[in-house]
C-alpha cells in the first residue's frame, strides 16, 4: 500500500548532535522520512540508531541544552514544527501528536488513579467539564479493551498488570483524537502473548481512527507484525525505507539484508544464525563515506569516499547505497 | 516494607496522645480546673493531691492547667512553623529543582549557610532582632526550618523530574505550572509529610528551649519550657513542678518522632513500586 496523498509529517535533513562533557556525539545524520495518515510506518533499528531520538525530534521533547539541532525541518501538515514556541508546541503534543512509551510501569503516574490521568489531558486539550471528561475516559478505557473491569477507572497504576499498564497508556495518548501516534517500543517490555495484544489494539486503533502511527521497535519481527511500511534506521541515518513486503522480500540495503538473516526461522533450524560483523559506528565519528561501509561485506572504494543519498527506486521503494540493486544477492 | 505489629501499636499510642493534647490545648478554659496566671500565694508548693491534681509551684498556681495552657504555646509554635518552613522551603526548593543550575547552586549555598548555624544559637540572634514573644518565636523557627524543606523538595524534585511519567506529561502538552502541581508534588508528599512530623518534634523542643532560656515565650504566659525554667530553682523542693511538664515535653516529642518514623517507613518504597 503506498500513500501518493501528503504525507502528515515530513521530517528532512534532520541532524541532531548531543553534546556532554565536552564530547560531541552526532545522534542523528540526516533524517529523511514522511509519515502518511492511516499507515503504521514501523522504525527499525538498533539501540543507539537514532530512533528514540526521531521520536522526540518530532514531540520538540530534545533535552536542551544537551541535544543541538544542526539543521533540518520537521513539518506537520505543511507547518514548520521546529520554528513554533514551546507554547504552540504543547498544542500539538498529545492533541495532535501522541506517544505511547516503552515501560508503561514508569510512564504513568504513581499518584493518580488511571482515570484521573486520562480526565486530567482530556480536559486540557478538549475543554471537556468534569461529567464530559468522565464519559470520554469510561469511553476511552472500553475502546482499549479495559471498559468491561470497572475497576480500571478507579484504580492506581500499581494495581493494574503490566498489560494494563500499557492498555491505559494507550488509551491516555489517543484520549485527544490525535492525528499521529509515537509507540516508541510499546512491546519491549512486554511478554510475547501480551506483546500480540497489544499490537492488535494499536492496529485497530490506527484502522478505526485512521491515523497516522510511527512504531518504533528494535526486532524486525515485532514491525512485521504490524508496520504497512518500514524505515530501516543506521547510526542516526535512514538507510532503507520500503513497504513492509517489499522490504521483506527484495531488501535494497545490504544492512536490512543482514538484518534479515539474523531474524530466526524454523525453515533454518539447526544453522547458525547470521550476525553481523564489526560494530556499530561511533557516535563521535563524522565519516566522510557511507555510515555503514565499515561493516558492508559489500563496501568498494566509493562506498568510503562518498556518502549515497536516500534515493527513490520503483514503487517508492528507497534506499541510500551506492549498490542498491545488488544487496539482495548478499 | 510494611511496620511491624509493636510499630503500629506504637503508632497508635503516639497519635492517641496527640490527639488528646490536641484536644486538651483546644478546650483548654472548659477543661482546666484554674487558670494559668491565678496565684494562690497560700497554697504555693503544695505537692499533688485532690486540689492541685499534679501539685502547684512557686506562686501556687494549678500545674496542671499550666501544663494543658502551656500546650497551647507548643502546638501552635509547632503548626506555624512547620507551616512557615513548608511554604518558604517548598518554594525554594521546587524554585532550585526545576530552575537553571545557577539559580539551583545559589538557592542551595543560602539554603547551606543557614543550615551552617547551629539552631539555637540562630533562633536567639533572629528572636533577638525581630523582640521576644510567640509569633517571633514563631518567625524564626519557621525560617531556621525551612532549609531543611528546601534541600529535601530539590531532591526529590530533582529525582522525579526525570521519571518516565513526567516525560509522557510533557509529552500529553501538559504545561510546566501544571506538571509541578499534578506530578511532582503529588508525588514527593510522602517524603515532605515525615518532614513535618520531625519538624514539628523539633519546633516544640526548640521553643522549650528558648522559653527556658527567657527568649521565648513571655512570663506570665504558659509554656512548657517556661514551667522548667521556674522549676530550676526548686528541684528538691518541689520536683513535680519540673517532672509533669517535662514529661509533657518529652512524650509530646517522641509522638512526633514515632509518627515521622512510622510514616517514612510506611511510604517506603514508594507507592507505585509496591506491586
Amino acid at each position: 500500500m503506498m500513500n501518493t496523498a501528503e504525507p502528515l509529517i515530513e521530517i528532512e535533513n534532520l541532524r541532531v548532535q548531543f553534546t556532554q562533557k565536552g564530547q560531541k556525539a552526532f545522534a542523528l545524520r540526516g533524517i529523511d522520512i514522511s509519515f502518511y495518515k492511516d499507515e503504521i510506518h514501523g522504525l527499525v533499528g538498533e539501540s543507539g540508531s537514532g530512533k528514540t531520538v526521531t521520536a522526540m525530534s518530532i514531540m520538540g521533547l530534545l533535552s536542551k541544552p544537551a541535544a543541538k539541532l544542526l539543521s533540518g525541518s520537521i513539518r506537520y501538515e505543511g507547518k514548520e514544527l521546529l520554528s513554533l514556541s514551546e507554547d504552540e508546541l504543547r498544542r500539538y503534543r498529545g492533541n495532535k501528536i501522541a506517544m505511547v512509551f516503552q515501560e508503561p510501569a514508569k510512564y504513568l503516574n504513581p499518584a493518580f488513579t488511571v482515570g484521573e490521568q486520562i480526565r486530567e489531558v482530556v480536559r486540557l486539550h478538549m475543554g471537556l467539564n468534569r461529567t464530559q471528561a468522565d464519559a470520554r475516559a469510561v469511553e476511552l478505557l472500553d475502546l482499549v479493551g479495559l471498559g468491561e473491569d470497572g475497576r480500571v477507572l478507579g484504580a492506581y497504576p500499581h494495581e493494574l498488570s503490566s498489560g494494563m499498564k500499557q492498555r491505559a497508556m494507550i488509551a491516555i495518548a489517543i484520549s485527544c483524537d490525535p492525528d499521529f501516534l509515537i509507540a516508541d517500543e510499546p512491546t519491549t517490555s512486554l511478554d510475547v502473548t501480551l506483546q500480540l495484544q497489544i499490537l492488535r489494539l494499536l492496529k485497530r486503533l490506527k484502522n478505526m481512527k485512521r491515523m497516522g502511527m510511527l512504531f518504533i521497535s528494535h526486532d524486525l519481527s515485532v514491525i512485521k507484525e504490524i508496520a504497512d511500511r518500514v524505515s530501516v534506521i543506521y547510526a542516526g541515518k535512514i538507510v532503507e525505507s520500503a513497504s513492509m513486503a517489499r522490504l521483506f522480500w527484495h531488501p535494497m540495503h545490504p544492512y536490512t539484508r543482514l538484518l534479515l538473516m539474523s531474524i530466526p526461522d524454523a525453515r533454518r533450524r539447526g544453522k547458525r544464525l547470521a550476525a553481523i560483523a564489526g560494530q556499530v559506528l561511533d557516535a563521535r565519528e563524522d565519516p566522510q563515506g557511507c555510515v555503514f561501509a565499515p561493516r558492508c561485506p559489500m563496501a568498494k572504494e566509493r562506498c568510503f569516499r562518498e556518502s549515497p543519498k536516500l534515493i527513490a527506486h520503483e514503487q517508492g521503494h528507497m534506499s541510500a547505497c551506492h549498490f542498491a540493486e545488488e544487496a539482495w544477492n548478499l | 516494607m510494611v511496620p511491624g505489629k509493636t510499630r503500629r501499636f506504637l503508632f497508635s499510642l503516639a497519635s492517641l496522645y496527640l490527639l488528646l493534647l490536641a484536644v486538651l490545648a483546644a478546650a483548654a478554659p472548659l477543661v482546666s480546673p484554674y487558670s494559668p496566671t491565678e496565684q494562690f500565694l497560700d497554697r504555693r508548693f503544695h505537692a499533688p493531691g485532690p486540689a492541685n491534681f499534679l501539685g502547684t509551684d512557686n506562686f501556687g498556681r494549678d500545674i496542671l492547667t499550666r501544663i494543658i495552657y502551656g500546650s497551647r504555646s507548643a502546638l501552635l509554635v509547632g503548626i506555624v512553623t512547620v507551616s512557615v518552613a513548608l511554604l518558604l522551603g517548598g518554594v525554594i526548593g521546587l524554585a532550585a529543582g526545576m530552575g537553571p543550575p545557577a539559580l539551583d547552586s545559589a538557592l542551595m549555598l543560602l539554603m547551606d549557610s543557614v543550615l551552617s548555624f547551629p539552631t539555637i544559637l540562630l533562633a536567639i540572634t533572629i528572636v533577638s532582632f525581630m523582640g521576644y514573644g510567640l509569633v517571633q518565636v514563631m518567625l524564626a523557627l519557621g525560617i531556621i526550618s525551612s532549609p531543611i524543606f528546601a534541600r529535601l523538595i530539590r531532591a526529590e524534585t530533582l529525582s522525579i523530574k526525570n521519571e518516565g511519567f513526567i516525560e509522557a506529561a510533557r509529552a500529553l502538552g501538559t504545561p510546566p505550572v501544571k506538571i509541578v502541581f499534578k506530578h511532582i508534588i503529588p508525588n514527593i508528599m510522602s517524603k515532605v509529610i515525615v518532614q513535618c512530623s520531625l519538624t514539628f518534634a523539633q519546633a516544640v523542643v526548640v521553643e522549650s528551649s528558648l522559653s527556658f532560656l527567657g527568649v521565648g515565650i513571655q512570663p506570665p504566659s504558659a509554656s512548657w519550657g517556661l514551667m522548667l525554667k521556674d522549676a530550676r530553682n526548686y528541684l528538691v523542693q518541689a520536683p513535680w513542678m519540673a517532672i509533669y511538664p517535662g514529661l509533657c515535653l518529652a512524650l509530646t516529642v517522641l509522638s512526633f518522632n514515632i509518627i515521622g518514623d512510622y510514616l517514612s517507613e510506611r511510604f517506603n518504597p514508594r507507592l507505585g513500586e509496591l506491586i
